[in-house]
């Protein structure tokens, strides 16, 4: 053999074991951390990928990826569709169902599995590394649901990655997109693209068209993402998601491929949808306990992805009936007779405005509530976000509010200027907060916390035995 | 005798990325409570403005497609807004406003915005992100602190440095260099300061209150208010102040 051939073998040879040793090391690394019984969703990729710098691209290379992203609901979505591909018989499967969505949770995902009889996976990504993760795995669907103002700490603007996912669209390699057309940002980036699906809301029952098209003052995006100028909405479903057109040039809601039509809003009971072709056929027909409107997109997306990889319609229809939820994103937990704790991961001023809308509707007795904010680096460190949180919407609905976490100060501060004062109580931590809700005899008590927030949460509910897992959905 | 303010709300459905809106909700609520009569008007793109009818004028920071739909509209309103600044109406420009008020901003790609010049200022975008806590020394309340947060990556300078109106303790202010804070013009206030500014900073609002019922010949000391939520919320925010941000004192 020739001395170039040689060393090309050699070559070969390095970069394979590279990724076998990368592979074997973040499995242990897995082994250990499960053994300790800590959680493995992000060091073991991290092990993985310090050895191995291409760890992820070589592992690309051998399996059927698909990614979802977005702001909010990429969690709820990547596992309901995990749920249904492996109920469609993937048993298989690989996905980072407890949300560690970037590059290295993504890892981790990948080293918990052997890969032996894996073909699939699925993976949530985290928005600011899509372009990474989708250049070193090469999926061959991306599912994307929304951009929102989040964390802004972390991402600067939102326009910024809006910017970053067009290099996306504009690469060579052959990859099918799912948007959503009710996000101006996503039907302006898939306008062009040859292999892009578009989903979206064609009608809301109750709702007259055209009756609310007036942006909420928490909308991030009004301005056309084509001419820089005002959007004009016929339709407002929540924040700026919604049927648009640009008031200076011929951008609007791209055409959809799968319209969401008859969507009935049952308040903390969940929603019912259809969803039908351009010519009318009806192809899902979708009831989810999942509750409002976000979660109304995170199942049709999810559904959708499932119908175009060859999944069943009963199948889907069936698992999508009983998905109640991810951990922490709104989750109802039993902790007595008759006694309840809701669960809801806040983020940002969109999804909190949302959950305050739901609670407003769906409950008749007083509420009691916590609202437990972190500052953490987990969390997002800038919490001026909370005064864009129109609390004052739940003044006739709330009897007590305890504000808790890092930043319970502002959290109260905030519900003073929002004339909520006279209800609130302050403590300093979310343990204290937790013995306070169980020596209470509220029926039920809604928890609104920020990431590390609820993580603790969690972890002492786990270590009372009131709840089994860390994270309903551990890969 | 019932006194009112009227406040000329810019642009809130745009300049809308940073919870600015504490600062009007603080106005509001502390007007409200002294039984003084608040008016808000919002005025947007496209709207007419007249000079003479705002004794106050309120706009935030918001991300940069939507600050330059609001640039090119400001031009048309600069009259009115540069006429009733100098004739003393009070004015807090926070970050994406502040930079507008400005003379120009010149963003990553060169590209240079002008802004309406109330304030002599230009601003660049920098290469890196300045943000964190900002805790500032100032002669324009009674403690001489403020503290709030940050977030930009314009870095803002003063033509005159004796204008700042704060000095950076903790942070990066104007622009990380000359640890010079916001701008003041007669009555009128640019910073960097979210958080949101005025409800963590309840003395400054009031400043702001009673500057601007000066303007209209009432000289009040406004009644002070409970406000012992916000003194903690000042306490627990000095608290998150982290370590590789300050500045070593000379």
């Amino acid at each position: 053999m020739s001395d170039s051939n040689m060393s090309l073998l050699n070559e070969n040879k390095l970069r394979e074991a590279k990724f076998w040793l990368a592979n074997k090391s973040g499995r242990m690394a897995w082994y250990i951390l499960r053994l300790l019984g800590r959680n493995a969703t992000t060091l073991p990729g991290l092990v993985a990928t310090t050895i191995d710098p291409h760890f992820l691209e070589k592992f690309g290379t051998r399996l059927d990826v698909a990614l979802v992203s977005g702001t909010n609901g990429k969690t709820t979505t990547a596992n309901l569709l995990s749920q249904i591909t492996q109920a469609a018989g993937a048993k298989q499967l690989i996905y980072n169902g407890a949300g560690s969505n970037l590059s290295r949770g993504i890892a981790s995902a990948i080293v918990a599995k052997s890969l032996g009889s894996s073909a699939q996976a699925i993976f949530e990504t985290d928005e600011a590394d899509l372009v990474y993760v989708d250049t070193a795995l090469k999926p061959k669907l991306i599912v994307l649901l929304n951009l929102f103002r989040d964390q802004m700490d972390r991402y600067g603007e939102l326009d910024k990655t809006a910017y970053e996912w067009r290099r996306l669209f504009a690469q060579e390699r052959k990859v099918d997109f799912l948007l959503n057309a009710d996000d101006p940002n996503l039907g302006w980036l898939g306008k062009h693209h040859r292999n892009t699906e578009f989903f979206g809301i064609y009608n809301i029952i109750g709702k007259k068209k055209g009756a609310s098209a007036e942006i909420p003052r928490t909308a991030d995006i009004i301005i056309s993402p084509h001419s820089g100028e005002l959007l004009v909405f016929n339709e407002v479903y929540f924040s700026h998601m919604g049927d648009y057109h640009d008031m200076a040039s011929d951008f609007k809601r791209p055409k959809l491929n799968y319209a969401i039509c008859d969507v009935n809003l049952r308040g903390l009971e969940g929603t019912s949808f259809v969803i039908k072709n351009p010519q009318g056929k009806v192809l899902l027909n979708l009831k989810s306990p999942l509750p409002g409107i976000y979660n109304v997109y995170n199942a049709a997306a999810a559904g959708i992805a499932a119908l175009r990889g060859g999944i069943e319609r009963n199948l889907i229809e069936h698992e999508i009936g009983k998905f109640s939820g991810v951990s922490g994103r709104l989750e109802t937990i039993e902790v007595g007779p008759g006694r309840r704790l809701i669960v809801a991961l806040v983020k940002n001023p969109t999804g909190f405005n949302l959950l305050i809308d739901l609670l407003r509707v769906s409950v008749h007795t007083d509420l009691n509530l916590v609202i437990g904010i972190n500052d953490l680096l987990a969390d997002g460190t800038d919490v001026s976000w909370l005064w864009d949180v129109d609390f004052e919407n739940l003044k006739s609905s709330v009897r007590q509010i305890i504000a808790t976490g890092t930043r319970g100060q502002q959290v109260a501060l905030r519900l003073k200027y929002s004339g909520l004062a006279q209800t609130v109580t302050i403590l300093p931590n979310v343990a204290e907060t937790l013995e306070k809700i169980l020596n209470d005899t509220a029926q039920m008590t809604v928890c609104c916390l920020s990431y590390t927030a609820m993580v603790q949460f969690r972890s002492l509910l786990l270590q009372r035995r009131i709840i089994q897992h860390p994270s309903r959905s551990q890969p | 005798m019932k006194y009112g303010l009227t406040i000329g709300y810019l642009y809130q459905e745009l300049m809308n990325t940073y919870g600015d809106h504490g600062n009007m909700l603080a106005l509001k609520r502390r007007l409200n409570q002294r039984s003084i009569d608040v008016v808000v008007k919002c005025i947007s793109i496209g709207d007419q403005l007249k000079p003479g009818i705002c004794d106050m004028y309120l706009i935030g920071g918001g991300q940069n497609n939507a600050q330059a739909a609001v640039a090119r509209d400001l031009v048309r309103k600069a009259d009115t807004i540069t006429t009733d600044i100098e004739n003393g109406v009070v004015c807090l420009a926070v970050c994406g406003g502040y930079q507008l008020f400005g003379k120009s901003y010149t963003d990553g790609g060169g590209r240079e915005i002008a802004g309406i010049g109330v304030f002599s200022v230009s601003t660049k975008a920098g290469p890196k992100r300045m943000v964190g806590p900002l805790l500032i020394a100032t002669d324009l309340v009674p403690s001489g602190r403020m503290i709030g947060f940050e977030n930009h990556s314009g870095q803002t300078i003063l033509e005159d440095p004796d204008s700042a109106f704060g000095r950076v303790i903790h942070g990066f202010g104007n622009n990380g260099q000359d640890r010079s804070e916001g701008i003041r013009y007669k009555n009128a206030f640019g910073t960097y300061l979210h958080g949101s500014l005025l409800p963590n900073n309840p003395a400054f609002a009031d400043y702001l209150i009673e500057l601007a019922l000066k303007r209209q010949g009432i000289n009040i000391q406004l009644p002070p208010l409970d406000d012992t939520v916000e003194k903690s919320a000042f306490t627990e925010m000095l608290g998150r102040l982290k370590t590789k941000y300050v500045y070593t004192p000379n």
